[in-house]
């Protein structure tokens, strides 16, 4: 236990760069630090607290309140069962021969591990039900022990989809490293996950029409909650029901889950660890004539490969293109009417060709596929800042191959929707030009803000992909303009000019103005890296 | 080749990690840069190959300002760090493709290039695998190889022979002497002095970011051995 408490202290050193920023500030600072990381608490609690409200006033609106506790339960889960997954292979099985050299028993090493996994999801978990409490209290005012039950049962709630997605996770590259192109099958099977999920989300509608009709909607509603979470029942009948067997067993049964868990896992641990981080060698080379290409085909080449190479990169950014053609092709077999109804937007039939290709603009903006290339070249940063190329060749590159990605996306979606809803060149030239427009723009401001907001020191790429600053401002610099667009479509009581053109523009002078930024302070943002690299 | 004048660099937070530091290597020269641990070897190699920026002084390769004329500096030079981290997703041969397609160097002759280099460092059958199932020292040989394909006219070295086997060590010396040969230079820095005693003819010793001493490297030694005087210098400078 010792053993594990400490290690657990070294990892959350690391976490969220803390460590290294107290380092960086001095002791003086730290306070300010402090106070950063407590507003940004608090931002996230109002966001939560924000969304919590939303649902709680639907839920009981509709007479379904009694659910909302379990609910939010399920919806923490679903956090902590994705957050796992992800973390799970770099995390709990990352090799650390020097570690494993010390006296510390592998139970010590995995159950510090599990700790920091748990410590993650503890946080998000914190952030959606001391909110949701907060709600459900606001509408139906339970008594002292309802909210001491509640409290108490908040901590063990992450353990059982952290144990699941551990589980998930490691086995997916565990499958994937006996293939030979082990990126590729876990690629293929996080699309074959994310299409599965899409389908799934366009059967709910016709469940619910189907089960509301014989079960009703309560009924339904907790049959989902309870397969999304397994211990659901043992909660409702400890928290809701004030049965204190009940949830005594729930705090028992998560803590067995978690013990057991740890005891598994240690016992498997090295074999485990040594096939996850097994590269395949064949050593058979034979050497061959070579050829030569161009300077930006060569660049082009590596982050290509670069980027095929990490499938946390390649499906955390293909996720815009899944939503925009799959939504392309869903809307091809609705049709518009329907589409409208499923929005809400009925009446805007004359709007509709205007509104097209401003969602389109905005799902493409999650594609953020520059917004990472600067800081995943990582610590191989060297490598290219001593080569004889520009910055310039160095950023066609980069936008090169975050256009090769979008473009086609876009042609393929309105090929798909000029071809299912039989539209004229005037309706098809928008859902081209838009979009386009939109991915030269994601892909020239993504790699700006990369340039500013660098992050070199990492050992997952996920952090880079998902968490880092350049990501996030690039994704809400993409999305806010057309999200605006959308609402002025909407709500604005203006309709003298085209929306369209007004994003035309506005895109283009932003676009503009990167490249003029570029331009100017390109080199020097490009010299400005080798210093963020230390 | 390179001239190094009254080279500074102070990092954020005040540390002063080289201050005035003027060497000059000459068509030729194999020359050893020897200091302790953060004395300022890095830094001084990492600011001469443009990866770093710096306050004070002026740098040429073979004449041209790194600051002002990189590109054209860069074609001439090769760089090696201490402990390359090379491209992990790409395979031995892609990488070095990579850089042959930088340094423009056609096709016959980098076939022939990479030919050679991977026979002498015996990787020719692991160069088909992916860079990350390498071990350090075949990643220290590819970066080696991958420094060499354009013929560079200086080679700048951080710590080269570090994981290099005995029989891949005695093949790069080999090198290393062919290039200055055919009228190049050499500079690297190392903590193997038996290694700089024997191959390099200029040593230049740093201490706490300043040169305490520089030059042919009888005349800084004079009877002793490297290290004897090496121990002298950081003691009593």
């Amino acid at each position: 236990m010792r053993d594990s408490i400490l290690l657990l202290k070294l990892q959350m050193r690391g976490f969220l760069s803390i460590n290294r920023l107290r380092n960086r500030l001095g002791d003086g600072k730290t306070a300010l630090l402090m106070a950063v990381c407590s507003v940004c608490t608090l931002a996230a609690l109002v966001l939560s607290g924000f969304y919590c409200f939303m649902i709680a006033y639907g839920m009981n609106e509709m007479g379904l309140l009694s659910l909302y506790p379990s609910l939010t339960v399920a919806i923490s889960c679903l956090f902590g069962l994705f957050t796992a997954i992800y973390k799970a292979p770099h995390v709990l099985f990352s090799q650390d021969d020097m570690l494993l050299s010390l006296p510390i028993s592998a139970k010590s090493i995995v159950a510090s591990r599990f700790l920091q996994l748990y410590c993650y999801s503890l946080i998000s978990d914190i952030l959606i039900m001391i909110p949701a409490l907060t709600a459900y209290g606001w509408y139906a005012r339970p008594d002292v022990g309802f909210c001491l039950r509640y409290l108490l049962a908040v901590p063990f709630i992450p353990v059982m989809p952290l144990m699941v997605g551990c589980l998930l996770g490691a086995a997916v590259q565990a499958i994937a490293s006996r293939f030979r192109h082990t990126n590729l099958v876990v690629i293929l099977g996080g699309f074959a996950l994310m299409l599965g999920l899409l389908y799934f989300q366009m059967q709910i509608p016709k469940m619910v029409r189907m089960q509301d009709l014989f079960l009703g909607l309560e009924h339904l509603l907790s049959t989902w909650i309870g397969r999304i979470y397994p211990l659901a029942g043992l909660y409702t009948r400890g928290v809701m029901e004030g049965h204190w067997l009940s949830l005594m067993g729930y705090i028992v049964l998560a803590l067995a889950i978690f013990a057991a868990m740890i005891h598994l896992v240690a016992h498997f641990f090295k074999p485990i660890c040594s096939g996850l981080s097994g590269v395949r060698a064949k050593a058979r080379f034979q050497m061959r004539d070579q050829r030569r290409k161009s300077i930006f085909a060569t660049l082009y080449a590596k982050e290509a490969r670069r980027y095929f190479s990490t499938p946390v990169y390649v499906l955390n950014t293909a996720v815009g293109a899944l939503l925009l053609i799959g939504g392309s092709v869903a809307l091809c077999m609705t049709g518009i009417p329907q589409f409208l109804t499923i929005l809400e937007l009925t009446g805007m039939e004359d709007r509709v060709f205007q509104l097209l290709p401003l969602i389109s603009a905005l799902i493409l903006s999650t594609m953020s596929i520059s917004a990472s290339s600067i800081s995943m070249e990582g610590s191989s940063l060297w490598q290219i800042m001593t080569l004889p190329v520009t910055p310039g060749q160095v950023y066609a590159a980069k936008i090169g191959f975050s256009l090769s990605l979008q473009l086609p996306t876009v042609a393929l979606s309105a090929l798909i929707l000029g071809w299912g809803l039989k539209l004229d060149a005037g309706q098809i030239a928008p859902l081209l030009v838009l979009p386009g427009l939109c991915a030269l723009y994601n892909s020239v401001t993504g790699l700006l803000i990369n340039l500013i907001f660098p992050k070199f020191k990492w050992k997952n790429p996920a952090v880079v992909v998902k968490q880092s600053a350049a990501s996030l401002i690039a994704t809400a610099a993409g999305l806010l303009p057309m999200a605006g667009m959308i609402c002025y479509l909407i709500y604005s009581p203006y309709k003298g000019f085209s929306p369209i053109h007004v994003c035309l523009a506005f895109l283009g002078l932003l676009t503009l103005a990167c490249l003029a930024v570029f331009k100017i302070k390109g080199q020097a943002l490009y010299l400005r890296l080798a210093g963020a690299e230390k | 080749m390179l001239t190094i004048s009254h080279f500074s660099k102070t990092y954020k937070g005040g540390k002063r990690a080289v201050d005035d530091l003027s060497l000059q290597v000459e068509a030729g020269d194999i020359y050893g840069f020897i200091g302790h641990n953060g004395a300022g070897k890095s830094t001084t190699i990492r600011a001469a190959v443009g990866a770093m920026d710096f306050d004070q002084g002026e740098i040429l390769i073979d004449g041209h300002s790194i600051t002002h004329e990189p590109l054209l500096c860069k074609q001439i030079l090769a760089y090696v760090p201490d402990n390359p981290d090379l491209y992990d997703y790409l395979t031995g041969i892609q990488y070095l493709n990579f850089l042959a397609d930088i340094f423009k160097v056609d096709a016959r002759e980098r076939t022939q290039r990479i030919g050679d280099y991977a026979e002498q460092f015996a990787l020719t059958v692991n160069l088909g695998d992916l860079i990350s199932s390498y071990s350090h020292g075949m990643k220290q040989k590819l970066a080696l190889m991958g420094a060499l394909l354009h013929e560079p006219k200086l080679l700048i070295l951080d710590e080269p022979f570090v994981g290099l086997d005995p029989a891949a060590v005695h093949v790069f010396k080999g090198m290393m002497r062919a290039l200055c040969d055919r009228g190049g230079a050499v500079f690297f820095s190392t903590h193997v002095l038996d290694v700089a005693e024997r191959l390099c003819n200029k040593i230049a010793v740093i201490k706490g970011g300043k040169l305490i001493a520089a030059g042919e490297i009888e005349a800084v030694k004079g009877d002793g051995s490297l290290e004897d005087v090496f121990m002298e210098l950081i003691e009593h400078a």
